[in-house]
């Protein structure tokens, strides 16, 4: 029963935690743009955060070994340490989109000013990973966001046409489209797959198995919360992109802020349908605010070698401490120069995109070493599937770039 | 690439074409809310044909922006009517815009265009946000930029 419960709950947080602002933000633009047509980069692209986010749980589970130490030991000490940078460089900008966005939505919930709103929420977080234990913030925040299924209510509820999304589920390119869409289309591909496939929710969960001191008996537990909650979270972010289809392209909206977002759910439930939305929306926004910041930390940590863990009291891990805070705090700078939440999305997407490579190789490796892993080393299933969505991360990395100049961020 | 050639020129078949409509419902509306709001299709109309000027060079993605904030207008404006928003979601919001458009409103390229959208946000006035949005599309469509 207590099993049951615990594989349960870790469904229901995996599904809360999915959705942050870059996911947010790109499905309900590419619906707004390109209607269903790319639901099915949602699609596969999950897939591959299933493959790569199951194989980080095993490895963490058998091997005991976080992504970043694993890092440093394939990758050697200065690939390694490159490595260490742009992913800490990512977790910032994307922590900072964040807080951003927490404080546009808490001003649209109450009015007042955005930037106080962004560090009194900075605040709050920083006492909230200080106090409690690391799998209260894990629930507390992926369970407050199931409010975000208000969004996936939204879609039952304005009855979109079935037929035509499931067929948006096909793999499919605009070939009769003009060039300018057709780059764009190709962008939004790449920001989908970055965006799900974001590289601190790997070391995020990989280090949370290692902080509930995961073994063999929690296998099952990976398999099911990364196979059924990461599904039902890409569910959601499907549902973003239907409504944003349905409500926002025939009107010629493109989504760019949370508050238009809201308006998904306030058109048809109206003004509770607003507050869950924005409460939803504030909630998916301050778990992976929390999530970026201690991945930034961990993987700091992991890589020099340090004492970490939020199991273990603050005063216990002095430099991990200090790590996590100094995140929450450079990520609040971050947004107090004045930069737009909505950039520093697209920055992430990009930047992200290009250190996934990276940051997957060592995990593909270790997970097939049978030195290691002995028996639950990877199958031929998972290191098909792992082979050929590495083949292609590398495609969609070296794309990105000329493709985010190219299309100003999709915005041409 | 016909729509292209349509939009080059001050005098252009499309920036003409924008004209007629705008003078097409004002003589529909003329006792109604266009009416009230002459000076606001003269002004829409000036913006096209300055648009309609540049339209060769024109950049898609500022172009997106003026429409997006000038297509999310009268939606704000309709479901706050219909109460289905609090007030202070509906002016947040209406901030938003308006701080979209007027950091638009220098460019030289849209810089008309987002003066006329600014206007139309403060007046809110829904029939010329949604005709001025129609507009704006059809100059994306002729850069390539569909919807």
């Amino acid at each position: 029963m207590g099993g049951l419960v615990e594989i349960l709950l870790g469904i229901m947080t995996a599904v809360g935690g999915f959705v942050e602002v870059s996911e947010a933000t790109f499905a309900a633009q590419a619906g707004s743009r390109f209607g269903y047509s790319l639901l099915w980069a949602f699609a596969v692209a999950t897939v591959g955060i299933i493959v790569f986010g199951e194989m980080s749980g095993r490895v963490a589970a058998i091997a005991k070994q976080p992504v970043f130490a694993l890092m440093r030991q394939r990758l050697g000490l200065t690939l390694g340490l490159f490595t260490l940078a742009a992913s800490v460089v990512v977790s910032l900008i994307t922590c900072a989109a964040e807080i951003g966005a927490i404080g546009l939505v808490l001003n649209l919930l109450v009015g007042g000013p955005y930037l106080g709103w962004a560090v009194l929420s900075t605040s709050v977080l920083i006492l909230t990973v200080w106090s409690m234990p690391f799998k209260w913030i894990e629930r507390v925040f992926g369970l407050l966001g199931l409010v975000m299924l208000i969004f996936a209510a939204a879609t039952l509820k304005i009855g979109p046409d079935w037929s035509q999304a499931l067929k948006g589920l096909v793999p499919q390119f605009p070939f009769e489209a003009s060039r300018t869409d057709q780059l764009a289309y190709g962008y939004f591909v790449v920001a989908i797959f970055s965006a799900v496939l974001f590289p601190f929710e790997t070391y995020f969960y990989s280090s949370g198995g290692i902080e509930e001191h995961w073994s063999k008996k929690h296998l099952m537990v990976n398999r099911l919360t990364t196979g059924v909650g990461f599904s039902l979270g890409s569910l959601l972010a499907m549902a973003l992109l239907i409504n944003s289809a349905v409500l926002f392209r025939p009107a010629g909206v493109d989504p760019q802020q949370p508050g238009t977002l809201a308006l998904q759910a306030a058109i048809p439930f109206g003004k509770w349908g607003l507050a869950a939305a924005l409460v939803g929306l504030l909630m998916a926004f301050a778990g992976a605010a929390v999530e970026t910041c201690l991945s930034a930390a961990y993987s700091v940590a992991q890589f020099f070698g340090w004492p970490w863990g939020r199991y273990k009291r603050p005063g216990e891990t002095p430099r991990f401490t200090l790590a996590w805070v100094g995140a929450f705090l450079v990520s609040l700078m971050i947004v107090f120069t004045g930069i737009e939440p909505l950039k520093l999305v697209e920055w992430s997407i990009v930047s992200s995109i290009m250190v996934l490579p990276l940051t997957y190789l060592p995990l593909l490796l270790l997970a097939n070493d049978r030195s290691y892993m002995r028996e639950h080393a990877n199958g031929p299933i998972a290191n098909v599937l792992g082979v050929g969505f590495y083949v292609i991360l590398l495609v969609v990395a070296v794309a990105a770039l000329p493709l985010f100049v190219l299309t100003a961020g999709g915005q041409r | 690439m016909k729509a292209r050639e349509e939009t080059r020129g001050p005098f252009s078949l499309t920036a003409r074409r924008h004209l007629g409509r705008a003078a097409t419902s004002a003589v529909r509306n003329r006792f109604g809310v266009v009416a009230r709001c002459d000076p606001l299709l003269l002004l829409l109309a000036a913006a096209f044909v300055a648009g309609g000027a540049n339209a060769t060079e024109l950049d898609t993605a500022k172009l997106a922006q003026v429409r997006s904030a000038v297509a999310e207008a009268p939606t704000v404006l309709r479901i706050q009517a219909r109460g289905q928003v609090t007030e202070t979601f509906a002016e947040g919001l209406r901030s938003d815009i308006r701080k979209d458009l007027q950091k638009l409103v220098a460019d030289p390229e849209v810089g008309t265009m987002a003066s006329a959208a600014l206007v139309a946000v403060d007046a809110r006035d829904e029939p010329a946000l949604l005709s001025l949005r129609d507009r704006l599309v059809a100059l994306e469509r002729a850069h390539g930029r569909s919807r």
